[in-house]
C-alpha cells in the first residue's frame, strides 16, 4: 500500500513538473512572453544537452565543487577547534554570542571584492570568503553539541576511571557527533551558497560564473540551463549530506 | 519537512550556555570590549596594509562625511526602502504558503522535494531573472529579495504548525470562530517563537540580498555606492559603507533576537 501511496505523489509531482514545462514552452513561442525573458522549454534542454555532451560544464563543475570541499575543509579545521574553545570558555561564549549569531545576518559577501583585489581572481578569494561563512554555523554548532552532553556522560567517564584523552575520545566526541555533523551540514549549505553566488558576482571559472556569463550575453536558453545545473548541484550535494547526516544520527543517535 | 524541523529547531536552540543572573554588566562590558578590540586591531593592520585596509578614522571620516554632506542618505533610504517592501511580500506569501503546507498533510507531501530544491538554491542565480522581466530598477531587487527571504518564514511556519499541539486547534473549532479566528488567535500565537525566528532570519536575508543584488546590477542604492567606490578605488569610503551595512546588519538581527530570547523565556 506504502508504494501505492507514493505512486500517486510522485504522478502527480510529474503532472505539475509535466505542466511547467508546457507552460514555460508555450508562452515564449506564442510571444506572450518575450523570448530574451524565457526561453521554450526545448531550446533549454537543447542548450542543457549541448553543455553536457559537450563536456563543456566538466571544467567550470569540477572547478565550483573544488572551491566547495576547500572551504568546507578549510571550515570544518577551524571551525570545530574554535566550538571547542568556546565550549570550555562560557563567559567568553557568551559574550561572543550575540556576535555570532549575527554573523548570519552579516552581509560578509560584500567584501568579496576588496578579497578579489588582494587575493586576485580565481579560486582563493572564493574559498577564503566561503570558508568564513561555513566556520560559522560548524562552530556555533560544536558549541552547542559539547555543551549539551549529559552530565551521566562524565560520570560514566568517571566511573571507568577514564584519562582526559580518553574522556574526550571515547566519550565526549562520540556523544556530540551527531550535532557537530548537523553543523557540518549548515556549514555545507553555507559553503555552496557562499561558492556559488561569489563565482555569479566575478570570477573566471565555475558553474555560476557560466550562468552569469550567459545572462551577460542575453544567451537566454543558455542561462536558464546553467541555472538548472546550479540547482541540480545544490540539490545533489544537500541530499548527500543529508542523507550521511541520517545515517550517522542512526548509527550515533 | 525534515530540513526545515531541523533548521527550525536549531536556531530555537540557544547556542551557548544559558546566561546566568552572576553575569550582571559583564556580557556588554565584554561586548563593548570586543568592539573596541576589533577597532583597535583593524588599526594596526592598516599600518601595515596601508593600502588595502585604510585607518578606521578614515573611514568613519568618510562615513560622518556621507551624513553631513548627504551622498549615502538617498541610496540608504532607497536600500532601506526595498528591504522594507520584500519583507512584507516575503511575510505575506511565506506565512501564506507555510500555513497551507502546515496544514495540508497531501499538498506538504507532494510538494517537499521542489520546495527544498529551491530553498538550497542560492537565490542569486535566480537574479538575472528579474532582471529581464523588470530591468535594473528597484523592482527586480524586491523580487529577488523577496523570493530569498520567503523560504525561511515559509519552512518555519509549515514546520511550526506541523508540530503545535493538536488541542489547539480542536479547542479552536469548537468555538466555530471560523479560519480567520484560527488564523489570528489559534495558528499564531501558537507559533510565535519559531515565526519570529523564521522573520528574523528573513529580514537578514532581505537585507543581505537587496545589497548583494545592488552591488551586481543596480542603478541605485547602498550596494551600488558600495561597487562604485571600489570601481573607483576610494578604499575609505569602501569601508566606510560596509562599515554601515555591517552595523546596520547587526542591529536588525539583534533586535529580533533580544525580542526572541524574552518570549522564549516566557513561553519556553
Amino acid at each position: 500500500m506504502a508504494w501505492r501511496h507514493a505512486f500517486r505523489l510522485n504522478s502527480i509531482r510529474a503532472g505539475i513538473i509535466l505542466g511547467v514545462l508546457v507552460a514555460v514552452e508555450v508562452l515564449p513561442r506564442s510571444g506572450l512572453v518575450s523570448q530574451t525573458v524565457l526561453a521554450p522549454s526545448s531550446r533549454i534542454f537543447g542548450a542543457l544537452w549541448i553543455a553536457i555532451s559537450s563536456g563543456e560544464v566538466v571544467p567550470h563543475l569540477i572547478r565550483t565543487l573544488e572551491e566547495i570541499a576547500a572551504s568546507l575543509a578549510l571550515a570544518i579545521v577551524v571551525g570545530i577547534p574554535l566550538g571547542l574553545i568556546l565550549w570550555r570558555t562560557p563567559r567568553v561564549a557568551r559574550v561572543l554570542e550575540p556576535f555570532m549569531v549575527a554573523m548570519y545576518a552579516t552581509p560578509l559577501i560584500l567584501m568579496y571584492p576588496l578579497l578579489l583585489a588582494v587575493l586576485g581572481l580565481g579560486s582563493a578569494p572564493v574559498i577564503f570568503l566561503s570558508a568564513i561563512l561555513g566556520t560559522v554555523p560548524i562552530a556555533l554548532n560544536t558549541t552547542v553539541a559539547f555543551s549539551g552532553i549529559r552530565d551521566t556522560m562524565y560520570k560514566l567517564a568517571r566511573a571507568f576511571n577514564c584519562s582526559r584523552w580518553q574522556t574526550y575520545y571515547k566519550v565526549l566526541f562520540p556523544a556530540a557527533t551527531v550535532l557537530v555533523f548537523a553543523g557540518i551540514r549548515m556549514g555545507v549549505v553555507y559553503t555552496t551558497i557562499g561558492v556559488i553566488s561569489m563565482e555569479f558576482i566575478m570570477t573566471d571559472k565555475g558553474i555560476g560564473f557560466l550562468a552569469r556569463y550567459y545572462y551577460t550575453y542575453f544567451k537566454t536558453p543558455e542561462m536558464y540551463a546553467y541555472i538548472i545545473i546550479v540547482m541540480l548541484v545544490a540539490a545533489v550535494v544537500n541530499t548527500v549530506v543529508e542523507r550521511l547526516e541520517r545515517r550517522i544520527r542512526s548509527e550515533m543517535a | 519537512m525534515s530540513l526545515a524541523q531541523r533548521e527550525s529547531a536549531f536556531a530555537s536552540k540557544s547556542p551557548v550556555a544559558a546566561s546566568q543572573s552572576g553575569d550582571g554588566l559583564i556580557v556588554p562590558l565584554g561586548m563593548a570590549g570586543v568592539v573596541l578590540a576589533f577597532f583597535v586591531l583593524w588599526f594596526i593592520v592598516s599600518l601595515f596594509f596601508g593600502y588595502f585596509v585604510p585607518s578606521p578614522l578614515s573611514a568613519l571620516e568618510k562615513l560622518y562625511a556621507g551624513f553631513s554632506v548627504g551622498w549615502i542618505i538617498a541610496p540608504a533610504l532607497s536600500t532601506a526602502r526595498i528591504i522594507l517592501i520584500s519583507f512584507l511580500i516575503a511575510l505575506v506569501i511565506g506565512f501564506g504558503f507555510g500555513l497551507f503546507f502546515g496544514l495540508n498533510k497531501f499538498w506538504r507531501e507532494v510538494l517537499e522535494p521542489m520546495v527544498v530544491s529551491i530553498y538550497v538554491l542560492p537565490k542569486i542565480v535566480l537574479f538575472p531573472l528579474f532582471l529581464l522581466m523588470f530591468g535594473l530598477g528597484m523592482r527586480s531587487l524586491i523580487g529577488l529579495a523577496a523570493v530569498s527571504a520567503l523560504f525561511p518564514i515559509l519552512m518555519n511556519v509549515a514546520a511550526a504548525i506541523r508540530e503545535m499541539n493538536p488541542v489547539y486547534e480542536k479547542v479552536g473549532r469548537s468555538f466555530n470562530i471560523g479560519m480567520r479566528g484560527m488564523i489570528l488567535k489559534v495558528y499564531t500565537p501558537a507559533i510565535a517563537l519559531p515565526l519570529i525566528t523564521g522573520l528574523r532570519v528573513a529580514l537578514s536575508l532581505c537585507f543581505i540580498s537587496t545589497v548583494l543584488g545592488e552591488m551586481v546590477a543596480s542603478d541605485m542604492g547602498l550596494g551600488q555606492e558600495l561597487f562604485r567606490s571600489y570601481s573607483i578605488l576610494d578604499v575609505p569610503k569602501m569601508y566606510g559603507i560596509m562599515l554601515l551595512l555591517f552595523a546596520a546588519a547587526f542591529i536588525i538581527n539583534m533586535v529580533p533576537w533580544v525580542i526572541e530570547k524574552r518570549l522564549r523565556n516566557i513561553i519556553g
